[in-house]
Formats: structure tokens, sequence, C-alpha cells
């Protein structure tokens, strides 16, 4: 099977699934896996394309949470606005944590992005007056855009599809575009980017920044969706899941991190058929892939890895 | 009370005993990656596994404290080296993002075999120093946060002789140096790597049994010292363990005074902050990354 | 191999969809945190789970059918929560669902189970908030067995009376900040709180703030951490040899802690709890002893909530006379089950009152000072 039938299948199946079992448990899934693929090309965006293993994304992902929530818990203003703000507030992350942290070595990179994170999380959950803390937010209303409200499953699961389908469509247009071949260039050979007149620094806050974008919408998403956040949104957890999404998938491609996210909400339920030895049988599954597919996932498809090997460290 | 002597004597004696905990559960971190320019993600794990190892030891087999630690240091060595052999070796060509995610699922696992095998309920160790506290001048000393300090200074002394003057050592110091012309001179580097895996994974477990009778066992216990040991090696300046000792003896008075002259979470927070801020200040850590100890 | 990983999962996902159990059983899900810092309260939540089901179905069972008690996975985290209690509800069909440990992961059901039209009973949790929308307050699916921080912080508030300064140390949690907040809308004037320190959840250091509370000298130190942090709290006090007392809601009760409390050094602590397992009562000790004959340790107050709630559900259904989740809904409105503490009745908004009990610490064993009734 090659690229070109592999996306279509995807794709398909991925919009069959609440076709063939409508259950408000496999859609609950379904939206989440959209959510997922939002966030994994966010990370792929930075560490698939740019080459950075950044440990930030929850940042992004908390404060388009937390913002979307306090707009819509506060003022009530119209989702179109807060989601807006949120992928904003993302932004404005990305530019605060990449200022400082993309200036210092590949490897501390991983430590200050995953810092000033925790830093995050430990400023929401002391914030008390804005936050609440640690008792969280509670009772978000369901999203209305422009006077449209989504509430049953079949609309949000709508909304989950169109707004990763728009992030994956974005993150296409970026790679593809001048600044997608700059970014891929300082991710290949940083002395050669800064001959070949690439601003390395610029190109580089310029996709964290996106990235956040990307993971700030996320974060108003899921904050509808769960109804209630509190600081462990910024929690190490979701980097994790999102490393394995993105590398296990295939980093740097445009499919690979989709059919990671895909594989890797689902595999967790379905492990729940073995509630007690779930976490241990993902452990091992996870271990065995890395052993004999260290490439990704998508070498399942048949295709080589070319433009997605990620560098050596 | 801020200017009472015995107070802020206490602060720096709790500093210190909790910082060279900090270095003696990072120095294993700091020796793999330095090495072998890898990160591992289970090494908070195999602390843990060690503080489990050492609890059935003593509780199961129902050895003495001293020869338990031993058997469990010995015991890490092997899991350490079947570790490197299973998930670093094959990885050793490839990103470093490979041995990361390995880990990172040999972590999940030992968390999840060790909550099926000795359960969730939180554990407790015994250990002959525990009721010591020694009173200096009004400044409390406790007799197994000292035989920490002790186990550090001993294991970095027994690190530092072996890197120095054994073969191995001597190996791994090429190895972190040129890889490639370690084949060259006739070093197997998958052997080195599995030398460094176990000796990394004795190091923490030596942090594991001194340290673990301080606290309660649970099978999460590991995260909060990767994230630790991870702050303490980025702060030394990446591989370097003498950076990594020193770094943590900082954090660890760092946090003490933060927390007695502060509060609990301005004490949480110091540790990103000291990070952030060395990190700004001296991008190549304390000393700059290099295998020296 | 060549089975593309799709498909191979795709089978597998539906593969797991397709198992339909038996109709004739009465299924009761619970989500709990299996993995994470939190599964030693999880573990103990499954042993009283089965325990409880085990019992009936000896009896046999609700309305002459099976009772089934099924737990999955939230690791006290709202998102898995949802999706655990989403499988629960629509793949095993369950008849009624128990709450979380977190608050938050409980917060995070309550409008699932709404829409799903279940009974939701909270056997854990002890936000208020929870209570505050519940029956009358906006989502009638929703009960709660056990007292909530506010009821208890007034029964603390109370027992304060004397001590004039306090030193706080409380996790850094919708519990620990929750009850602190609580407490301090309630105190006598002249409690003077003269620190708060909040630490994460995991934490074992305690040390600096130790140092600082043993030179400040408060008359007692008001303590809101869980098992674990106890533990390593507990052993540094004993180590500084500090001698006021813990004071709140210190899980002095608690099997994690008993080692250090028999030590005699927490002589005059007390905390105010809703369940002690050494309780001796005739109810109390039949759910004690077979729980510990299974496991060799008392049942945790987690356990006990959610043996408590397994049978306050199954005496509903079967006054109901049918597990139509409207019938049951309003038999538990109704409900005056005897519990292990006293009646078990629900409020206007859901919330049981029962009896909150103060222990003491008294040469190195926990007495049962007081049983008050939580208002």
């Amino acid at each position: 099977m090659n690229r070109a039938q592999a996306i279509p299948m995807v794709a398909l199946l991925a919009l069959a699934l609440p076709l063939v079992a409508g259950s408000p448990y496999v859609l609950h899934v379904a939206i989440m896996t959209g959510f997922y693929v939002i966030l994994a090309q966010s990370l792929n965006l930075v560490l698939g394309y740019g080459g950075l293993l950044s440990l930030a994304t929850p940042a992004f992902f908390g404060m388009g949470a937390y913002v979307a929530a306090i707009l819509a818990l506060r003022f009530g203003w119209d989702s179109a606005a807060t989601f807006a703000l949120a992928a904003l507030a993302g932004v404005a992350t990305g530019i605060a944590i990449g200022f400082p942290s993309l200036r210092v070595s590949r490897h501390s990179f991983v430590i200050v992005t995953l810092s000033a994170t925790l830093l995050l999380q430990l400023v929401a959950n002391n914030w008390e007056d804005l936050t609440r803390g640690s008792l969280g937010l509670t009772n978000l209303p369901p999203p209305r855009f422009l006077g449209v409200a989504v509430r049953e499953r079949g609309e949000w699961y709508v909304l989950s599809v169109v707004a990763a389908a728009a992030v994956v469509l974005a993150t296409h247009l970026v790679v593809a575009s001048r600044f997608g071949r700059a970014l891929v260039a300082t991710r290949e050979n940083e002395q050669l980017a800064l001959a070949a007149g690439i601003n390395v620094f610029r190109t580089r806050l310029f996709a964290f920044s996106l990235s956040g974008a990307f993971a700030g919408l996320a974060g108003a998403l899921y904050a509808h969706f769960i109804t209630y956040i509190d600081p462990g949104v910024f929690g190490f957890s979701v980097s994790e899941t999102l490393l394995i999404m993105v590398i296990l998938g295939g980093s740097g491609t445009l499919w690979g991190p989709v059919g990671g996210a895909v594989v890797f909400t689902i595999l967790p339920e379905v492990l729940r058929l073995t509630p007690e030895i779930r976490s241990l049988v993902y452990g091992i599954i996870l271990l065995v892939i890395v052993l004999y597919r260290p490439a990704g996932l998508a070498t399942w498809l048949g295709r080589r890895r070319t433009a997605g090997a990620a560098p050596p460290a | 009370m801020l200017t009472d002597p015995v107070f802020l004597a206490q602060l720096a004696a709790n500093g210190v005993a909790v910082g060279l905990g900090y270095a003696l559960a990072a120095i294993g971190l700091a020796l793999v990656f330095g090495i072998l320019g890898q990160v591992n993600f289970a090494h908070g794990e195999l602390y843990m596994l060690a503080a489990f190892v050492l609890f059935w030891a003593t509780a199961q087999l129902g050895l003495p404290y001293a020869a338990a630690a031993l058997l469990t240091v010995a015991l890490m060595a092997g899991a350490g080296a079947v570790l490197a052999q299973v998930v670093i070796v094959p990885n050793l060509d490839r990103s470093f993002e490979s041995v990361i995610l390995g880990t990172l699922a040999v972590a999940v696992i030992l968390q999840n075999a060790v909550r099926l095998t000795f359960g969730a309920t939180p554990l407790d160790i015994a250990s002959p120093l525990e009721g010591v506290t020694f009173d200096v001048g009004g400044v409390l000393l406790f007799g197994q946060r000292l035989l920490v300090c002790a186990v550090f200074v001993v294991a970095y002394a027994g690190l530092a002789a072996l890197l120095r003057f054994s073969a191995i050592g001597r190996a791994m110091r090429a190895m972190s140096q040129n890889r490639d012309a370690c084949v060259m001179v006739g070093i197997d580097p998958r052997s080195v790597t599995r030398w460094t895996g176990a000796l990394g994974a004795a190091l923490v477990g030596l942090a594991g049994v001194a340290i673990a009778p301080l606290f309660d066992l649970y099978p999460n216990m590991g995260t909060e010292v990767v994230f630790k040991s991870f702050a303490v090696v980025i702060i030394g300046g990446m591989g370097n363990v003498a950076g990594a000792a020193l770094a943590g003896l900082v954090l660890g008075l760092a946090e003490s005074f933060a927390g007695g002259l502060g509060s609990a979470v301005l004490r949480e927070g110091i540790a990103f902050t000291v990070m952030i801020a060395m990190l700004l200040a001296r991008p190549q850590g304390l000393f700059g990354r290099s295998v020296r100890v | 191999m060549r089975v593309p990983i799709q498909r191979l999962l795709a089978g597998l996902f539906i593969a797991s969809l397709g198992l339909q159990a038996a109709a004739q059983e009465i299924k009761i899900g619970l989500a709990g945190p299996v993995t994470g810092p939190l599964a030693f309260l999880g573990q103990h939540m499954k042993w009283a789970g089965e325990l409880a089901t085990d019992e009936i179905n000896q009896k046999g069972g609700v309305l002459g059918r099976k009772l089934v008690f099924l737990m999955q996975d939230s690791a006290c985290r709202p998102a898995d929560a949802v999706a655990a209690a989403e499988r629960l509800l629509n793949q095993d069909k369950v008849d009624a669902m128990l709450g979380d440990v977190c608050s938050g992961a409980t917060i995070a059901l309550m409008p699932v189970l709404e829409k799903a039209q279940r009974p939701l009973i909270v056997t854990v949790s002890t936000h208020p908030d929870i209570t505050l929308r519940s029956g009358s307050g906006g989502n009638k699916w929703v009960f709660r067995t056990v007292p909530h921080d506010a009821m208890i912080a007034a029964v603390v508030a109370k027992q304060l009376k004397g001590v004039k300064t306090l030193a706080i140390v409380a996790e850094d949690t919708d519990y620990g900040r929750g009850a602190v907040k609580l407490l301090k809308e309630r105190l006598p004037a002249d409690v003077k709180i003269i620190s708060e320190d909040y630490f994460k959840q995991t934490e074992t250091d305690f040390l600096p703030v130790l140092t600082r509370i043993r030179a400040s000298k408060p008359d007692a130190i008001g303590t809101y951490v869980l098992d674990q942090a106890a533990l390593n709290l507990m052993k540094q006090y004993t180590q500084f040899g500090m001698t006021m007392p813990l004071v709140g809601r210190p899980p002095l009760g608690s099997g994690v802690v008993a080692p250090v409390v028999s030590s005699g050094k927490f002589d005059g602590s007390w905390t105010v709890y809703p369940y002690y397992d050494k309780y001796s009562n005739p109810q109390n000790d039949a759910f004690t002893k077979p729980f510990i004959e299974r496991h060799k340790q008392g049942p945790h107050y987690a356990a006990y909530g959610v043996y408590e709630g397994i049978n306050v559900l199954a005496d509903a259904i079967r006054r109901a006379g049918t597990t139509d989740p409207n019938a049951v809904r309003e038999a538990l409105e109704k409900a005056n089950y005897a519990g292990i503490l006293g009646p078990i009745r629900f409020d206007a908004n859901h919330q049981a009152t029962s009896n909150l009990m103060l222990l003491q610490i008294d040469r190195g064993a926990v007495v049962v000072k007081d049983l008050i009734p939580a208002q």
C-alpha cells in the first residue's frame, strides 16, 4: 500500500467510525482523537520539521484551555472570539517560552521547555483569583459559534474533525511554503541554513508560536468538551503521549502523526478490555514498536522514511 | 527568627543532606548521558525498582539492611546491563528520540510490573539508622541522611577511580569522546554500552537503597526523582558528573532556604527557576559538557 | 507481518465493542485510579466493590439478579475519568456508577451521567461544589453518601477552640486548598494562622517547612495531606522531636501512618474523618472482618465509601423493584439505608448527612473521642 492509498483510507476510517458504532463512547474516543491530531501536529511542527524536542506543548494547550474557559465563564463571549484568543494565547506563550529557550543547546531546550511548562502549572495552581487554583474551573458551557451551540456528541464530532482537518491542512501549507523549507533546512544543517541567509532563530520562533496556536486551539476545544479544567492540563503526561504519537507515527511527515494520534488514542481504550494490566500491556506494545518500528508506524504503510528522519543527536 | 543562627544552620544542614541525595540520585543519569549521549527516562523507575528490591530483600528474605543493600545494588547493575542491551544497544545508531521513547516504555512497564507484584499499598523500609539523631549545638543531623551523604562521597570517589584507573573506565571515557575512533582501536561500543548501563543503574541503585528508608515506597515514586535528576544534570552541564554533584548540592540548599525562609510553593518553583536562569546565563551548564569527575 | 495496522486495530476496536453481557445482570461501574500516584486508593476501592458485590450475590443478589462490579482506570484525571465512564455506560451498559477519588474527576463525570441518565453515587470525593450542583442544585442524577469539606470544616473549626496560633501544612490540590479556605471562613476569631504551606501531593521533603514551624512554635499544625505525604511528614516531624499536635485532618486513622502513630510521639493530635476502620460496632465489624481476611489490611476511607455506595444502590434498586434509572433515582431520593455509621438519607441537594468521627491519639493509640453529626 502506498501513501496515496493510505491517506484516503485513514480518512475514511476516521470518518466512518461513528457510523460503524454510533455509541457515545465511540464518539467520545473519536472526538478526543481529533484533539490529539491537532496536538500531535503542533508537536510535529517543532519536533518533526524543526528537529527540536519540545515539552512545551502542554503549556500552549493549558493556556488555550484557561483563556477559553475564563472568557466563556466570566464574560460569556462567543466561542469564535474565545477560540481565536485561545490560539493567540498559545502564540504568545510560544513566543514567551521560545525567546529564551531557542537560544540554548538542543538538549537544554528539552528541559527549559519542560520547566517553563511546570512553572505555568505552578502559576495556575496559585493564581486563585483568576483560575480558582486547584479547585479548577467547572461547568463550562457548550461552545457557541456565532450563536450556534455545539452540544450533542455528533456535533462535537463534526467540530473535532473540521478543526483537525484545518490544522492538518494548515501544517501542509506551512511546510510546503518557503518558510517550511527554511525550517527543514535549519533542522538538517543549522550552519548551512545560516549561510544560506536563513534567520534560524526567527524561523524556529515562528514554528514554535504556530505550534502554540494549534495547541491553544486544542486546549479551548478540550476545555469545553470535558467542561472542567484544572492545572493538570499543564501536566507532563500530555507531552509523553504526544511524543509517542508523533515519533512512532512518523515525525516530520504530514500523515504520520495523524496516524499516531489515531492509533495511540484508540489503543488505550481497546486495552480497557483488561483494566488491571492495561498499562502494562500498553508499555510492552510501546517497547516492541520502538524496537522493531523505530522509524514510526508510517513504515507500515510501505513508505521509506526520507524527509521524516529526525536528526541525529 | 530569620536571623537566628541555629535556624539558618539547620536550613543549611538540611540543604546539604537533601542536596547530596539529589546528587547521588542524578550521577547515574549524568554518566549515561555523558558516555552514551542518551537520555534515560526510566532513570526514576530504576530508583523505584531498587527501593522495592531492597524491601523484598529486607522484609521478605529477612536480610539485614546492609546485606540487602549490597544484594540490591548487584541486582540493579544486572538490570542496568539488560536495559542497555535491550533499549540502548539497538538504538546506538538511531536518533536520540528512540532511546527516550524506549526508556519511557520501560518506565511504564516497570511501574505497572511493580504495582502488580507488590500491590499499590505504600510500603515502608526499616533502617537501623532511622531513629538516630545527633544534636550539634542545637542543629539536628539525622542518621539516615548522614548515611546518604557518606554513600554519595564513597560512590563519587569510586566512580572517579573507576573511570580513571580501570580499563573499562578508560574505554568509557574514550567512547564519550569519539565512538568511531573506539571501534578502530578495538573497543566494542556495545560492550561499553552494557557496562555503562550497569554502572549507571548500580549508582541509582545505591541512591535507592540509601534514600528509600527515608520515605514511603509506591510504584510511582520514581517520577519525582527523574524530574529532580534532570534538573540537576542540566544545571551541572549535560553529562558532567562533577557538575551534577555540585548542582545537586546547590539545588538542595536553594530549596531548603526557599522553603524555610519563604514558603513551600516558592521552594517548589525554585528548581525550575534556577534551571532556566542558569541556562540563560551559562547555556553550557556549570562546567560544560564532558565526562569529568 | 504485512497486516495493515489500521485494519488490525479497527478489528480489535470493533471486537471490543461487541462484548455484550447477559442482560439479567445488574452492573455497577466505577471510574477510579488503577494507575498513578493514587493507585493505592483505587486498589482499596476495587477490593471494597468486589467485597460488597460478593456479599450481596451470596445472599441471592438484587431482585434475584446477579450484581456485577466493573472498574475502569481514570488515573484520577478528568479526561480519563470521562473516557472510562463513557466506556462503562455505553459498552458495558452499567446501570449506575460510583464517583472517582479526585473531586476534579468526579466533577467531570457529573454531566456525563446526567446526559446518560444514570445515577452517580459520589462515595469518596469531598469537594463542596458537587453537592451545590446536585439534586435541587441542578443535576438530579448525582448523590453523595459522604460528608463534604464544608461540613467537615465546620466541625474542625469548632474543635480548634483554645488554639491561639496555627500553622497550616496542606496539599496543593482541590482538597488541600479547598479545605483550608473553608476552614478560614469558619475559624473562631481568636485563632491566628501564622503560616500556610502547600505541597504537591507526592511531596516527600518537608524539612524546610518543619524547620521553620519548629522555630515559630505554633500551638498546633493544621494538617491537610493524604496518607502517603502524611507518613513522610510525620517521620520527619518525629526526627525533629517536635511536640505540637497535628490537628484538622491528618489521616491519623490510616494504616499507612499506623507505625509512626504507635510511637506515642503524636499523643494529643486529633483529626476529623468520615471513617475509621477500627471503630467497632456490629455493622463496621461485619465490613472490616472479611475485608481484612481477604487483603491483610484494614479498609481505607475510600474502601468504606465504595462499600456503602454499592449497598445504598442495591437497597434503592430493591425498593424500586426495577433497574429503570428514573425509578432507581426516585428510590435513592427516599433512601433511609442503615449505614455503618448511621442512617443514610439524602437532602434536597442529594447530600447524605452522617456522623463524622473525632479521632484523637492517646498513648500511641487512636481513640474515637466523639461521633459528631455532620451538617
